[in-house]
């Protein structure tokens, strides 16, 4: 693993290899920026991926003692249960389908368009989608987001066939499998989906965890591959120094 | 997982057992009739199904409790298409974890003797003998607000649908990967809605 000084204010350290930690120490690192990335919980590889969910869920959840309070439906039935966030190199991208919408106009003005909660702090975003859609379609490329990019959608499983048949009964007249960072067909050197039925428990698409078939969602551990190394670590607090 | 192979070698997609199920009806009219069995071995108890089906050796918690356990697992999630034996899989973990646990054996043995309690106060020998359906979901729920039943409620949902044996009692295909996914085995495969 490569070391850095101390004092060597060049390198960039992010705290998390999650969906934001992930993809700025992979951003960044594309640039020639050094980075360390630092992430909690162990790495979880395709091996380690199994088509369980209980399994899974007992692998790669927010196992530290959690406790729970309040009067809400999770603290009476499932107090000690973990969060199903995932401590993992990747954090919860690692389960995370890939459902990649963009917010739409009015949902940036939510205080605006839907008024103001009594009791609630609902706020209006202080950015625009205008603001937002050069970055919408930068991700939307280096996900691969079906819909998008030329993209062809998801064939549809059975569960859509039904909803599609209702919506189609019901009169409307856009529907579809969604915005998915999920390949529909081979892309950026990664295969397209075997629709194996566990986006929860991490992608396994490669067949008895050999890695002959490069994974299909682009999401996983944006960070890893082209950032090198990691180590576990974890702190609950840490010293900032001025400057 | 039973596995079925066609003439092509390849697996097909269904994998529902095809032996004849009991309908509900059939199910509530031949449960009250038989009684389960109590034996000894050297190392505890056993607990063992009339038909013969299955059997629960036991350390720490009594067959009493054993039996009401299964029967108030199976009144908590109810199918009338898996036999007794996966509750009583479900069940028997908790001996182990009770030899080690001594609240929870108390919470397990003192929670199943109040359902017998309020089993015997509607005339029957135990929670798992009171005949009707409908009366022992009336104890569950009158006892619903306990830890004991939270307990129960809680752990069933991993240890009785966590079977593989029960996935494919329900439909439930289980893991794919190994198979290549499910893109070539039917994920769209339903024949019977019209386009």
């Amino acid at each position: 693993m490569a070391k850095f000084d101390m004092n060597d204010d060049r390198v960039v350290v992010v705290v998390g290899s999650g969906a934001g930690g992930g993809t700025l120490s992979n951003e960044l690192a594309q640039k020639g920026v050094k980075v360390v990335c630092l992430e909690a919980g162990p790495r979880t590889e395709i091996q380690d991926f199994e088509n369980d969910e209980w399994k899974m869920f007992s692998k790669i959840s927010w196992l530290d003692k959690r406790t729970t309070s309040g009067s809400w439906r999770v603290a009476k039935d499932f107090s000690g249960l973990p969060a199903w966030i995932v401590k993992s190199v990747g954090g919860s991208t690692v389960h995370w389908a890939g459902a990649s919408l963009r917010f739409q106009e009015h949902e940036f003005k939510t205080r605006s368009h839907y008024g103001s909660v009594a009791g609630a702090n609902l706020l209006d975003w202080p950015i625009s989608l205008k603001e937002m859609t050069p970055y919408y379609e930068k991700a939307e490329d280096k996900l691969g987001v079906t819909g998008t990019n030329k993209i062809p959608r998801l064939p549809g499983n059975n569960n859509y066939k039904v909803l599609a048949a209702g919506a189609r009964k019901l009169g409307y007249k856009e529907f579809h499998t969604g915005n998915m960072a999920i390949n529909s067909q081979p892309r950026d050197g990664r295969g397209s989906c075997q629709q194996i039925g566990f986006c929860f428990q991490g992608c396994k698409s490669a067949p008895n965890g050999r890695r002959s078939t490069p994974r299909s969602r682009r999401a996983r551990r944006p960070a890893i591959s082209r950032s090198g190394q990691t180590a576990r670590c974890s702190r609950s607090s840490m010293t900032t120094r001025a400057r | 997982m039973e596995q079925i192979n066609t003439a092509k070698g390849k697996e097909t997609m269904r994998q529902l057992d095809k032996r004849t199920r009991l309908t509900r009806r059939r199910f509530l009219q031949t449960t009250g009739v038989t009684a389960v069995g109590v034996g000894a071995l050297a190392t505890g108890q056993v607990l063992i199904d009339p038909r013969g089906a299955w059997a629960m050796s036991l350390t720490t918690l009594s067959p009493e409790t054993a039996k009401t356990l299964v029967q108030a697992a199976r009144d908590i999630y109810p199918h009338d298409r898996l036999a007794e034996s996966f509750y009583a899989k479900a069940i028997e973990p908790y001996d182990a974890a009770a030899a080690k646990d001594a609240a929870l054996k108390d919470l397990l043995t003192n929670g199943t003797a109040e359902l017998d309690k309020q089993a015997a106060a509607k005339g029957a020998k135990s929670y798992a003998d009171l005949p009707n359906e409908a009366d022992r979901v009336a104890i569950l729920k009158a006892i619903s607000g306990t830890p004991f039943f939270a307990k129960l409620r809680g752990d069933m949902i991993s240890a009785l649908y966590n079977q593989p044996e029960v996935w494919a009692k329900l439909g439930y295909e289980g893991p794919s990967a190994q198979k290549g996914g499910y893109l070539h085995r039917g994920f769209n495969d339903i024949d019977w809605l019209k386009a």
